[in-house]
């Protein structure tokens, strides 16, 4: 081969620049301590780079979001202990003043005990963190109970489960003023309020003192000196009913329950469930009507019992009808009402809103954390086709879950049952009997839960709502409901209350039942307790978790990027004495030429 | 005389053959460094012998000609190699300014602000109504819309950079073909084989072939002995023998090419441009405009193959006019429109939209062809177009690596938009509204809102579906009445229907400004949005948290932005209440880091992936383009190396080689004129023999 002398000093410049460029790449990864430095080093690998990175700060977040949520959770598992303690003094005074050598005056005392503790659960009910109430659902602006009156009566109805029902509760509409004591109500005649004139009196002062009151026929308002009871016409009372108006809490902040509607026996009626909070099921039956008026009753345990007949009238195409836990309205009813004879409804589950149809009977039941809708996908014939093909989507439409079908029933008086996540969308149909394709229905729980997203899709919350804890009464327009309206005896405010009153009163077999109450609101506390608990619990195996996958998240990064500094200097060394190496033979046959020697 | 003068004939011949190799090595030795220089040597060759006794005697030596060492058939290979060199480096060059731009490191880049802006979602979540979670939010936006902006920007000025290397390569390139075609002449005229060899003339053609060859592909062939016609690798012809062609580096332009049986007598026009090449054909004749227009189908590669709507039909565009022109599928905006046309459109006419600036070979004054380098669908270059050198690899990076990413990350900042959009506008904030006016405007609010000349960018990202609204009483805060409820068919509906849905529900009124949707509530109302799954609110940009549909032009809502009260976290509740802790809007955008959301592109069809992961993708992309052309260039660079290397051993100068020669010649030279003295001493020794 011919050497030409420019290609010699070419590739002495190419290998010196090879060598140099390969001592630069790694004294750069020596002082970054990363292999790699820039996309082109390993395009897959700086993907794969960015990808952890982005899970890993993801990581980072939960971890703070759990935090977070230890705190909150932490401050109500605080919050609730205080509150057992409170309920566990509350039931020693309990038991002290059911002690049949006690006075009058002995339990008055006692009372005033327990009205302070009444005050003091008060003020934990309406415990803040950083400004916010953490009992109040999403209403966090504002406490979440003030204080109040309700109104129970020795007018009650054993159900099936063995609870109590008030049957005062439906007609109680509103009290206005206060009062620092509980007041007792009797009444002397007998006949119904709003139709007949009764005589009434009522003591502010655990019976000590009376004033007589009678109520004219057209009212409805009981005048109780501060304090003013407004009712529903239609209590019917006889010479023995009482009334005890006592202290309780009245719910502000947000709740869950609001319920669809179920009708039973078929009609074209529409019924819209109304205010309230109805945190149990409730049926209800119309049993007579009579003109306008009409007569209905309501059970609260699937039918076994069925309370005393209420009434109500139809005025303007609509009524409504009082319940335990809130109103319902039927609407749109034609003059005579008579259709409205063995309508037949539960009350319960979720509200549909049926966006591009109307008119269909819909409900949704199940246990909803949020908002689904459900899509129908081809037209269907209620009365005859025997199924219904439909998608429903879980993120406000972007994604549909498609493929779904339901068997229907194609009577009137069944439903077709549509299964989505967390539950079913029941429909059939009334005087609207197709769907087209394409028909929406939304299921929209109410919902008052603040979740945090703890691990990727996995939300906890990291509230507890008032009234699941502590009771008390809601108020609506229309009315003043009791929270647990089958389960009295979970009702903090209201045992306490209660209690409160039959100290007042005196009252030792009330102070008897107020300790059952007691019991039960400690019961209560106690799995509220055990629930938030579990939640701490899993608060605590989650960050164990993730603070597990972050350190394996960051390892495997660092097998991508990091350099092993060993191998590195290993590298160094070995690229030095290469560099040294050409430099000392370039140089040296650079230099040799014949003409040295000619 | 033969004799003694014959041997002072030999010895002058000698002498003077020596003297020429001596010069001729002393050249040697002079253009050692000399860049393109190829090694002479000098041929030799007995004098013509003549016929006496005792026979046939020879008369010295005769420098024949001076002959230029080189390897046309290696050179003819080096200059191919060395123009895909010049491609990768010039791509290598310009990719690793991009790979800066997409270099992420841990605490800066759009990954991170991507991250940081999932964070603060996360942040609002835990306190939705906590005024500076909301500002801090809006911070983190701004920095990742800005980051994608500058981006966008950033790749922006390198593509229009690349139209000045461009324009600089075109005019050198245009001087080197003058000055091949130039020094073709002199050779011509100076040349006389096996006598008078041009070879430094020979030289420097060589070496403006190898410069010609690093800006474009080129084929070079001998024609005769030392004439050669260069042409470019797909065959147009760049000079022949003492003519040259120009190139031209020219705007964006349309042609039309028409079937042998076509009246057509209109022009086609476009607005707007792309880093696309569209061919359109007539695929129904018909007129231009009218109501049964002509239909004409798209090519992005030449006519190979034909662009296919989503359900795997032909995709066509109608003939219209200006007043009704028509979007090219695929591009930002592009659209076409046909002029002055009396006669109909015949199957088969042609017409090319080249929506950039391009380089084109004039055959003629009149007629020129499009070289600008164009990608086929498989990937492979266009054998039409040109292919190699500085040019290919420029007009690459600006239309194919450029264009891809600008593609990308376009899709990028829309699927971001209509993704948060979608979610945040089927929520509320702590405010509600009197009025509210979507950001997002029709070309035409009387056609259905998913058609193309209803004009709305995100119209055919709508569904079917419903959309609900609630009314508030101002005063009191209290729902006064909700959920109402309109249906939206984006089929069929425009907005002026949507409008007029609006305005049949209570206590609402809708109007249409300037193609924008403004839906307000009556006096002493206000008003909230509910679940929404058509996507209209997000397709008008109505309660969105950004507007805009593209790299450049994505930015936070006005709305928003001026009152962050409107930042959704919440939802309307079951109870129709919008309530300050709720957190579900704001939680719901936070998840959507982890989800899966669909991206479309024109290069990589439909892909799923996370928003996240697509970006770290198109920082892959980038590295992997990046490391492609270094690698690329690397190898070609070896090659033409060897190969230079190769012709250098035949053309290089070894000044050992020459030293050697210098002596062998100066001992010749000194042995030529021993002869003639030799010669001199024998006519004196004649001479003296007279005395």
């Amino acid at each position: 081969m011919r050497v030409a002398h420019n290609m010699l000093f070419d590739s002495y410049i190419r290998q010196l620049n090879q060598s140099t460029t390969k001592l630069q790449n790694l004294s750069q990864q020596a002082s970054t301590q990363k292999k790699v430095n820039r996309p082109a080093d390993n395009p897959v690998g700086m993907s794969r780079i960015l990808n952890y990175r982005d899970s890993i700060s993801a990581l980072q977040k939960f971890q703070d979001n759990i935090s977070g949520a230890n705190n909150k959770l932490g401050l109500t598992d605080k919050t609730l202990q205080q509150t057992q303690d409170m309920l566990t003094r509350s039931k020693e005074l309990a038991v002290q003043a059911a002690n049949e050598t006690y006075s009058k005056e002995n339990r008055e005392s006692i009372s005033k005990e327990l009205h302070q503790i009444f005050d003091q659960v008060l003020a934990q009910a309406n415990t803040m963190y950083e400004g916010q109430s953490i009992f109040a659902g999403h209403k966090v602006q504002d406490q979440a109970y003030t204080r109040g009156l309700a109104v129970s009566s020795n007018k009650t109805q054993e159900t099936s489960l063995g609870h109590e029902m008030d049957l005062v509760t439906p007609y109680v509409q509103d009290i206005e003023g206060e009062s620092n004591n509980s007041i007792r109500v009797e009444f002397s005649d007998s006949g119904t309020i709003g139709q007949d004139d009764i005589d009434y009196r009522y003591s502010t002062d655990g019976g000590d003192s009376y004033t007589d009151k009678t109520m004219s026929s057209g009212d409805t308002d009981l005048d109780l000196g501060e304090v003013t009871l407004r009712m529903h016409e239609g209590f019917k009372v006889d010479g023995d009913t009482e009334l005890e108006l006592y202290p309780t809490a009245i719910y502000q902040g947000d709740d869950q329950n609001k319920p669809g509607v179920e009708i039973l026996n078929k009609f074209d009626t529409l019924v819209e469930p109304q205010q309230g909070s109805f945190d149990s099921e409730v049926q209800v039956r119309v049993t007579d009507v009579d003109g306008g008026d009409v007569e209905y009753e309501y059970s609260l345990d699937q039918g076994e019992k069925w309370s005393d007949k209420l009434y109500t009238n139809v005025s303007a195409g609509e009524a409504t009808l009082h319940l335990p836990g809130g109103e319902v309205r039927l609407e749109e009813l034609s003059g005579s009402s008579t259709d409205l004879e063995d309508l037949e409804f539960t009350l319960g589950g979720t509200h549909v809103q049926q966006l591009n149809t109307e008119n269909l009977q819909t409900v949704a039941v199940g246990d909803f954390t949020d908002k689904v809708l459900v899509r129908v996908d081809e037209d269907v014939d209620l009365e005859n086709d025997a199924e219904i093909k439909y998608s429903y989507s879980t993120d406000q439409g972007r994604s549909w879950e498609e493929g779904n079908t339901a068997e229907n029933p194609t009577a009137q008086d069944e439903y077709a049952e549509l299964v989505v996540p967390g539950g079913k969308l029941k429909l059939t149909h009334t005087t609207e009997k197709d769907i087209q394709a394409g028909d929406q229905f939304s299921i929209q729980p109410r919902q008052a839960g603040i979740d945090t997203e703890i691990s990727q899709g996995v939300r906890l919350q990291q509230n507890l709502l008032g009234p699941e804890v502590f009771g008390g009464h809601y108020k609506n327009p229309e009315g003043l409901e009791p929270a647990f309206e089958s389960e009295p005896q979970k009702n903090l405010f209201l045992g306490l209350g209660k209690l409160i009153t039959a100290l007042e009163q005196n009252d030792r077999e009330g102070i008897q039942a107020g300790l059952q109450h007691v019991d039960g609101a400690i019961e209560q506390v106690s799995n509220m307790q055990a629930s938030t608990g579990a939640r701490l619990n899993r608060l605590e195996s989650t960050e164990k978790v993730l603070s597990d996958l972050e350190m394996s998240e960051k390892e495997r990064k660092g097998n991508i990027e990091d350099v092993d500094f060993a191998e590195l200097m290993s590298q160094l060394t070995q690229q030095r004495t290469i560099y040294q190496a050409v430099l000392k033979s370039s140089s040296m046959i650079m230099r040799m030429s014949l003409v040295d020697y000619i | 005389m033969s004799g003694i003068g014959s041997i002072l004939d030999i010895g002058r011949w000698a002498l003077f053959s020596s003297q020429k190799a001596l010069e001729t090595t002393g050249n040697n030795v002079a253009n050692v460094d000399t860049p393109g220089y190829s090694r002479r040597s000098l041929r030799l060759e007995e004098g013509p012998a003549i016929d006496k006794v005792p026979g046939q005697m020879g008369t010295g030596v005769r420098a024949k000609e001076i002959i230029r060492h080189f390897d046309d058939f290696v050179e003819k290979q080096y200059l191919t190699k060395q123009t895909d060199q010049e491609r990768w480096a010039s791509l290598e060059e310009n990719l690793k300014s991009v790979e800066t731009l997409f270099n992420n490191s841990e605490s800066s880049g759009l990954n991170q602000a991507l991250a940081e802006f999932w964070e603060h979602w996360q942040e609002l979540g835990k306190n939705p109504e906590s005024g500076s979670a909301r500002s801090a939010l809006l911070g983190k936006a701004q920095n990742l819309l800005n980051t994608i902006q500058i981006t966008d920007t950033d790749l922006g000025r390198l593509q229009s950079q690349m139209d000045d290397f461009i324009e600089q390569d075109v005019q050198e390139a245009n001087d080197l073909l003058a000055q091949i075609a130039e020094t073709n002449q002199q050779i011509k005229e100076k040349g006389i084989p096996g006598k008078n060899n041009p070879n430094e003339l020979l030289d420097k053609r060589n070496n403006l072939l190898r410069d010609l060859s690093k800006i474009m592909d080129i084929e070079v062939q001998q024609r005769g002995e030392w004439d050669t016609v260069v042409t470019t690798r797909a065959g147009q012809t760049l000079v022949d023998g003492r003519e040259h062609y120009d190139l031209a580096f020219e705007s964006a332009q349309a042609f039309k090419s028409l079937s042998s049986d076509s009246d057509f007598d209109g022009q086609i026009d476009f607005s707007g441009s792309s880093s696309q090449e569209y061919t359109l054909e007539v695929h129904q004749e018909g007129d231009v405009g009218g109501s049964d227009p002509a239909k004409l189908k798209v090519s992005l590669d030449g006519g190979r193959t034909w662009l296919k709507d989503e359900s795997g039909d032909l995709l066509t565009i109608e003939a219209r006019e200006f007043e009704d022109r028509q979007q090219l599928p695929q591009a930002r905006d592009l659209q076409v429109w046909f002029e002055d046309a009396t006669q109909e459109l015949a199957k088969g006419d042609r017409f090319q939209v080249m929506p950039k600036s391009g380089v084109y070979w004039y055959e003629t004054t009149s007629s020129k062809e499009n070289i600008t380098p164009r990608p086929l669908a498989n990937g492979e270059d266009d054998p039409r177009r040109l292919s190699g050198g500085s040019l290919s690899g420029e007009f690459g990076f600006r239309d194919n690596y450029i264009g891809g990413y600008q593609e990308k990350l376009d899709e990028f900042s829309q699927v971001l938009g209509w993704e948060v959009n979608r979610l945040h506008s089927q929520g509320a904030g702590l405010q509600n509204f009197t009025e509210v006016l979507g950001v997002e405007k029709a070309q035409d609010t009387g056609e259905p809102l998913s058609s193309a000349a209803a004009g709305l960018e995100l119209g055919n990202r709508l569904n079917p579906g419903s959309m609900e609204l609630y009314v508030y009483n101002r005063s009191t805060g209290n729902l006064e009445k909700g959920p109402q409820v309109i249906d939206v068919d984006p089929d069929t509906d425009s907005m002026q229907d949507v409008a007029d849905d609006l305005n049949g529900l209570d206590h609402i009124s809708a109007s249409i400004h300037n193609g924008q949707l403004q839906v307000s509530a009556e006096d002493g109302y206000e008003l909230a949005f509910g679940s929404d799954s058509s996507g209209l609110l997000a397709g008008l940009g109505i309660n969105t948290f950004f507007q805009g549909t593209n790299a450049q032009d994505l930015a936070l809502n006005g709305r928003v932005k001026n009152n962050q009260d409107f930042i959704s976290t919440a939802r309307v509740n079951g109870a129709g209440e919008v309530n300050p802790g709720d957190n579900q809007t704001a939680l719901d955008i936070a998840e959507l880091q982890s989800q899966k959301v669909s991206f479309h592109t024109l290069r990589e069809g439909h892909t799923n992936q996370t928003l996240q992961e697509y970006f770290n993708s198109l920082s892959a992309d980038v590295g992997s383009d990046t490391a492609q052309a270094e690698y690329n260039h690397e190898y070609f660079k070896t090659l033409t190396g060897d190969l230079d290397a190769r012709q250098k051993e035949h053309s290089g100068v070894n000044l050992d080689e020459e030293m050697a020669n210098l002596i062998k010649h100066q001992q010749a030279y000194t042995a030529a004129a021993k002869l003639i003295t030799t010669a001199e001493q024998m006519m004196d020794t004649l001479l003296q023999m007279k005395q």
